[in-house]
């Protein structure tokens, strides 16, 4: 019987080979297609070396839906800690800022419940990871030690200890519209024979308000633009303001004139479901009415 | 405008003016008609033991001769009575009225509109006759002229005259000029024998107007298109206000957007409801117009005032073409909307927050949005919004359609979107500012009932201090020393404070009546169109 003359390959190179092969996946690869890929390997030997890769932490094994294992080069950062400080770091660091929640840790990992809390605080003692609290839910989540939280965490500038800044916005809001109005002002004083130049002169980029407001100091961190367009959405909405359509902004025309059915008594009377003509409320007797005409 | 749709406040407004004017008992019979239109036993049944027949009947033909009550021949040939509550609406404007034609032609077509108004209706013959006998110095070519220019501009108008009756019905003639005057008026001739006028108890040989049977009334739709224009301009005007701060533009502005108003007065018909349909104008109508109404007004000065209400009308003034000159649409739909939405965020001014207006521009521009959604994009922090919300939904300004995820509606499943009907919400205003104006009427009424005593009294030292004026043997210091006595004596220092205080309430109670009323009308319009 003739036998076949088996190559040998060294276990330094079968590695190699299958690294090579992994790391040109970059969704990973499956089984079958690494045993395709590596046709030239005994079973044994190709076992041996992803073993091999796998012991020193060259190489991942990770499930993709569907329930199929794929190796995956290990981009994660090394902590040098137990394997499962490792696997909760590792899922950690792929949410990036986004943060990952402790239910998706746990199904993530298939630890148990005291496992998972005593290494998140081993974790979070060598100030690799930190917790933060996302806007408008209870929700802890967990983010690498060195990131800044996304947006959708943090809610954005206006936002301070997870709560909104109403403060501050409604101050940046004011002083938006006043800026814009002063504007409109002095293009008006400044060109009192053409209602052109004054029409034109009154609308200001939103630019200018976002170097307004960091040069008066109104807040103490910068204000980006896109922070500035939300307020000035908002002062749109409050009418202080109107926007062209090439985005220019300026300051409304006050309204002054009210409507007639506020100046009338009525308009803010607090019993005025129960006012009947005849009753105890009733128009002919009302006080409100009394101290509306004794006043004039 | 439809007869549909008086809400509870709406007739209550009604039964109130009603009651003003003629007293109880006609309120009475007009609350019945108006709970259910109905024929004259049916009315008399329901009024039983209340009202006596022959006061129903007296309160229904005040009512009729008034225009607030029409009458229809039903299935049964009997004479069914129906309320008409936008005639008794008109009569909030009834002033108003007055003013536009004082403002127009002078005070003799205001005497004219006072008594076509407080007698319902009037030949002109009667009605000329009447001012002058309230009037020595007014001139029947005057009057007869002022006649005329009321009748010319369609402010008032003639009712049909009776053909005849059918199964005891009168019955109308359906064909004719209802603004031409009549030819003869005041001529006192003698009746004609051929003349058959259907007054049988009239004596042949009696002497008559040649426009016998001839009736003039105020013709309110005429009188509300021309409300509309002064809503809508004085709303242009007002809005452009602070920009052209320039006391000059202003001016031409105002007068630009006036003489706009007017050429779609001349073209529309008073004979139907006032309408909330656009228009256009070009450049050279409006220098046409001008030069008509001799108003210094230049083609640039033109221009420009159109360039500037383009730019600042928001949507109501809009360039749509070149023709003659430059052609612009006047959208007049738009235009009431604004307005009516300009007095909803007043009162929701007064009555929530400013926040509360961002809220409502919000869902204007978004339509369909949930609570989460409004906190975020109105940047208010998520109690304040939905406290905010559930305020505008209790006040009927905002209003909320569930979402369901499954079929059952089961409230853990189900979204509620926010969302505005500006319909609906001026639907509920028109019954806040009914009973608004309802409250003004009853308490200027309580008010006058209170100072009765005191308006007596005045009454009285009128006649005696002209008395005194007028005597001819006293000199000016002792009249003024009799003056003052019979003022002290009749009216003491406290009286006569009670009295100026008492005419400043009712003052401020009409004026306040007559804007609430203009309100109503433009409300009435955004409904209606």
């Amino acid at each position: 019987m003739a036998q076949i003359k088996q190559e040998l390959i060294n276990p330094g190179e079968a590695e190699q080979q299958v690294l090579q092969i992994v790391e040109a996946a970059a969704d990973g690869i499956d089984m079958d297609a690494l045993t395709a890929l590596t046709a030239a390997l005994q079973p044994i030997e190709r076992q041996n070396a992803i073993n091999g890769l796998l012991g020193s932490k060259k190489l991942t094994i990770q499930q993709a839906p569907g329930g199929v294992l794929r190796l995956k080069v290990n981009t994660g950062q090394q902590i040098g800690g137990t394997p499962e400080e490792q696997a909760i770091y590792s899922l950690i660091e792929e949410s990036k800022t986004r943060g990952i929640w402790i239910r998706e840790l746990r199904d993530g990992t298939g630890l148990n419940q005291l496992q998972l809390r005593k290494t998140l605080r081993s974790l979070e003692n060598k100030k690799l990871i930190k917790t933060i609290k996302a806007v408008g839910t209870t929700k802890k989540c967990y983010i690498l030690f060195g990131l800044e939280p996304d947006m959708s965490l943090t809610g954005g500038t206006f936002y301070s200890d997870q709560q909104l800044d109403s403060e501050l916005i409604n101050t940046l809001i004011s002083v938006s519209g006043s800026y814009a109005n002063s504007r409109r002002k002095h293009a008006i004083d400044s060109n009192p024979n053409d209602i052109q130049l004054q029409r034109e002169a009154s609308y200001i980029r939103p630019q200018e308000i976002a170097d307004f407001i960091s040069e008066k100091r109104v807040l103490n961190v910068p204000l980006s633009v896109e922070d500035l367009e939300k307020i000035l959405d908002v002062a749109v909405l409050d009418g202080t303001i109107e926007r062209r359509a090439d985005g220019k902004i300026r300051a409304c025309p006050p309204r002054v004139s009210a409507s007639p059915l506020v100046s009338v008594p009525c308009a803010v009377c607090p019993v005025v479901e129960d006012c009947r003509p005849g009753y105890s409320i009733s128009p002919e007797t009302c006080q409100y009415m009394k101290q509306w005409l004794d006043g004039l | 405008m439809g007869t549909l749709g008086g809400g509870k406040y709406e007739t209550q407004m009604c039964i109130a003016i009603i009651e003003d004017l003629y007293g109880k008992i006609v309120g009475k019979v007009a609350e019945t008609l108006l709970k259910e239109s109905c024929q004259l036993k049916t009315l008399e049944f329901k009024l039983k033991g209340q009202v006596t027949p022959i006061l129903i009947r007296k309160s229904l033909t005040t009512l009729i001769n008034f225009g607030f009550v029409k009458f229809f021949m039903d299935s049964n040939r009997k004479s069914l009575y129906i309320v008409e509550p936008n005639a008794i609406r008109h009569v909030l404007s009834a002033p108003r009225a007055c003013l536009i034609a004082k403002t127009l032609y002078g005070p003799d077509a205001e005497a004219i509109c006072e008594e076509l108004f407080s007698q319902g209706k009037l030949t002109c013959s009667n009605a000329i006759r009447r001012v002058q006998a309230r009037d020595e110095q007014a001139s029947l070519m005057n009057l007869k002229k002022s006649f005329t220019d009321l009748a010319n501009s369609q402010f008032i108008i003639r009712n049909p005259k009776v053909e005849g009756e059918l199964h005891g019905i009168p019955q109308f003639e359906t064909v004719f000029d209802a603004f031409v005057m009549p030819n003869e008026i005041m001529d006192m001739s003698e009746r004609k024998e051929t003349e058959e006028g259907g007054s049988r108890k009239r004596k042949i040989g009696e002497k008559v107007d040649g426009d016998v049977g001839e009736y003039w009334r105020l013709n309110w739709n005429r009188f509300d298109a021309y409300l509309r224009d002064e809503i809508i301009v004085e709303f242009l005007i007002g809005g452009t206000n602070a920009s052209t701060s320039e006391d000059k533009t202003h001016q031409i502005v105002s007068q630009t957007c006036h003489l706009i108003f007017k050429l779609n007065e001349l073209r529309c018909s008073s004979l139907k409801p006032a309408n909330v349909e656009n228009f256009t104008a070009s450049t050279y109508d409006i220098v046409k117009m001008a030069k008509e109404n001799s108003i210094q007004l230049s083609k640039a000065d033109i221009d420009l005032s159109c360039h500037i209400l383009c730019d600042e009308s928001d949507g109501i003034v809009r360039r749509i073409g070149d023709t003659s000159g430059g052609l612009y649409q006047i959208d007049v739909k738009r235009a009431i909307r604004l307005i009516c939405r300009a007095h909803l965020e007043s009162l929701i001014r007064e009555q929530l927050d400013q926040k509360a207006i961002r809220i409502m521009h919000l869902l204007e521009v978004r339509h369909y949005l949930d609570e989460e959604q409004v906190e975020k994009q109105s940047m208010m922090s998520a109690k304040e919004a939905r406290e905010m919300l559930y305020a505008l939904v209790e006040e009927g300004y905002v209003f909320t359609k569930a979402v369901g995820r499954s079929g059952d509606f089961q409230p853990a499943r189900t979204i509620y979107l926010y969302y505005l009907d500006l319909k609906k919400t001026v639907q509920g205003l028109v019954e806040y500012t009914c009973k608004l104006i309802r409250n003004l009427i009853l308490r200027n009424s309580f008010e006058r009932k209170e100072n009765k005593h005191l308006l007596d009294k005045d009454a009285t030292v009128g006649p005696i201090v002209e008395g005194i004026k007028g005597n001819e043997e006293l000199d000016e210091e002792s009249k003024l020393a009799q003056i003052a006595e019979v003022e002290e004596m009749y009216l003491p220092g406290p009286d006569r404070l009670q009295l100026d205080k008492f005419r400043k309430a009712q003052a401020c109670l009409l004026a306040s009546q007559d804007r609430s009323a203009k309100v109503l009308l433009a409300f009435k319009l955004f409904l209606n169109q």
